[in-house]
């Protein structure tokens, strides 16, 4: 890849971590029959593992055409949940725009697979991958660079709103509080996801379904992840230019 | 009762932790120029982790900002340059890292204040270290190429964005709630008189200065970036004179406008995002951030981001008359939440 080694080894190591803590997180979940963002996680898990094989090739797992395919589901997926938020969600913009960040992520998945394993470029089979810019630049680098400028954006927006995601004590004493505080932040609150029918997060959710609202796992961690995500996504969209 | 008092007592009623859950406010127009600054401390920061920095290259572009600079000004630059040549790998990840940290202590609110504190500090020395002041003083600078330099600019946003309120007088706009309007005026006016004086110099004024700094900037850029700085260079060409002149003026002007009433204030401040987009596009080929070897996106977005901090604010709706509106914005989740509750 076009970076230092050493720092994609980091990377790549931040970013399995990241991946274990997020099948950790649907493991506990379903274990302590606590909510969780099941979609957001499982695709974490596999952008830590995708993401870590594009930085260090050695490690990469799969062929670039089959991450393509994985991702491309992915983003069709957030796709549906960001269209479904915008037509069922109540008129609050932040709570209809919830997964949008996940669907751009994955569409930035997408991209960087395709743009970096053109013809040529010697990057289709496993071990490619950030290898573009170095063979001299990827297709369509404004495209890189847009995306990359919405991941600093999206970490910045994250990292502002993470002191408004209650942590788990005060979900577990007031976990009403803690999800409207939550919503009103625009984060989202996974329990209300879990429990409730409605698309996105709305608070009546919940209590419409008479579901009783557990503590989630951790969403400050949750949070964090995606600040993680979002910074490595960043760096290698750059390397992409 | 203030918006704190009201979220305070209404989480104490539902025994919450009040620290946790019930002091976040939805971002005002100043913390939204906070995170933005902080977005560009980010990209400042990936684009400090590229391989060029590691290299020798990155401690002799470091060196080359000394020429030109006076002896007292250019010994430490030289020095500082040389020990980036001799030590790049782990001087570029602490500067890099730095960065990092600056950006996700301003967007974690209760990092601000530290952060922007030591963006100033850290913005103050780069400024010197690493770009020979803006090269202000070799007298060979023109705004069009990123004077005064864009970290300096860094460091001016962070006392224009500082979060504190001076009570005697409400302000007019968001950079002058921290530092008051007087100030405030004062730093602007500074700051675009002294880009029309640099658009006048020698350099900048000759027939082909103008055309050569931006023709300059074309190679190593993508095929469009490189044909709109050619074009532009070449509309430029002969015309070095008249073109400064005209920059100039455009400069004073907006240099005056926050003197002006709203309205002509506000067509001043449009201009200065326009004139900053121009700059930042032409001039600075978007911060040579395709090239690879782009520290940061340059002045461009930071004369943009310091233009909207000046922004009239509504008549009759000072930036401290806008507490009311977020205190019942904040009310209104905690009732909700409470209703909720009680269900």
């Amino acid at each position: 890849m076009a970076g230092r080694s050493w720092l994609a080894d980091v990377l790549a190591v931040i970013m399995i971590v990241t991946a274990v803590y997020c099948a950790s997180r649907l493991v506990v979940a379903v274990a302590q029959r606590r909510a969780t963002e099941h979609d957001v996680d499982l695709v974490h898990i596999v952008m830590g593992v995708a993401m870590a094989g594009m930085l260090v090739p050695r490690i990469n797992p799969l062929w670039s055409s089959a991450w393509a395919v994985v991702f491309g589901a992915a983003t069709a997926w957030f796709g549906w949940r960001a269209f479904r938020g915008y037509r069922l969600a109540r008129p609050d913009r932040f709570a209809r725009a919830h997964h949008v960040p996940h669907l751009v992520m994955s569409g930035a998945m997408v991209y960087m697979l395709s743009a970096a394993s053109r013809p040529g470029s010697g990057a289709a089979s496993p071990g490619i991958a950030m290898g573009a810019s170095a063979a001299g630049g990827a297709r369509f680098p404004l495209a890189a660079l847009v995306l990359a400028i919405f991941m600093v954006g999206y970490v910045v927006w994250v990292g502002d709103r993470l002191p408004a995601l209650a942590p788990v004590r005060a979900w577990v004493a007031a976990p009403a509080m803690a999800a409207a505080m939550a919503t009103a932040a625009g984060l989202g609150a996974p329990g209300l996801h879990a429990a409730g029918p409605q698309v996105a997060t709305s608070e009546e959710a919940p209590a419409r379904s008479g579901a009783p609202l557990r503590a989630p796992v951790s969403p400050r961690l949750a949070a964090c992840c995606e600040i993680v995500m979002g910074i490595t996504m960043g760096y290698m969209l750059i390397l992409m230019l | 009762m203030s918006d704190t008092a009201v979220t305070e007592s209404r989480a104490a009623r539902l025994g919450l932790p009040y620290r946790a859950t019930a002091t976040w406010e939805a971002p005002d127009t100043r913390r939204v120029l906070q995170l933005s600054l902080a977005g560009l401390w980010l990209l400042d920061a990936i684009l400090q982790y590229q391989s060029f920095m590691f290299t020798r290259a990155f401690g002799q572009m470091l060196a080359a900002s000394a020429a030109g600079n006076p002896a007292v000004v250019a010994r430490p630059i030289t020095w500082a340059a040389r020990l980036v040549e001799q030590h790049g790998s782990p001087l570029n990840t602490t500067f890099a890292t730095v960065q990092l940290l600056l950006a996700l202590g301003i967007a974690w609110r209760p990092t601000l204040k530290a952060a922007l504190a030591a963006s100033i500090a850290w913005s103050l020395s780069v400024w010197w270290l690493g770009e020979g002041l803006g090269g202000v003083l070799t007298g060979s600078v023109s705004p069009v190429s990123g004077a005064p330099g864009a970290v300096i600019l860094y460091a001016l946003l962070a006392v224009l964005l500082w979060p504190a309120d001076r009570a005697q007088e409400p302000a007019p706009f968001v950079a002058a709630r921290a530092v008051g309007a007087r100030a405030s005026r004062a730093l602007w006016l500074v700051l675009w008189a002294s880009l029309a004086y640099f658009s006048l110099l020698p350099a900048s004024r000759s027939g082909q200065g103008l055309h050569n700094r931006i023709s300059g900037m074309a190679a190593g850029e993508p095929g469009w970036l490189a044909a709109a700085d050619k074009n532009a260079a070449a509309l430029l060409a002969q015309h070095g004179l008249a073109a400064s002149v005209a920059l100039a003026v455009v400069l004073v002007v907006i240099a005056a406008g926050v003197y002006l009433p709203a309205p002509a204030a506000r067509a001043a401040i449009v201009l200065a995002v326009v004139v900053a987009a121009a700059i930042w596009v032409f001039g600075e080929a978007l911060g040579t951030i395709f090239t690879g070897s782009g520290t940061d996106p340059d002045s461009g977005p930071l004369l943009a981001l310091l233009a909207l901090a000046y922004w009239p604010a509504r008549a009759q709706a000072p930036a401290r008359a806008q507490a009311p509106a977020r205190a019942r914005r904040t009310a209104q989740t905690v009732r909700r939440a409470a209703q909720i509750r009680g269900q």
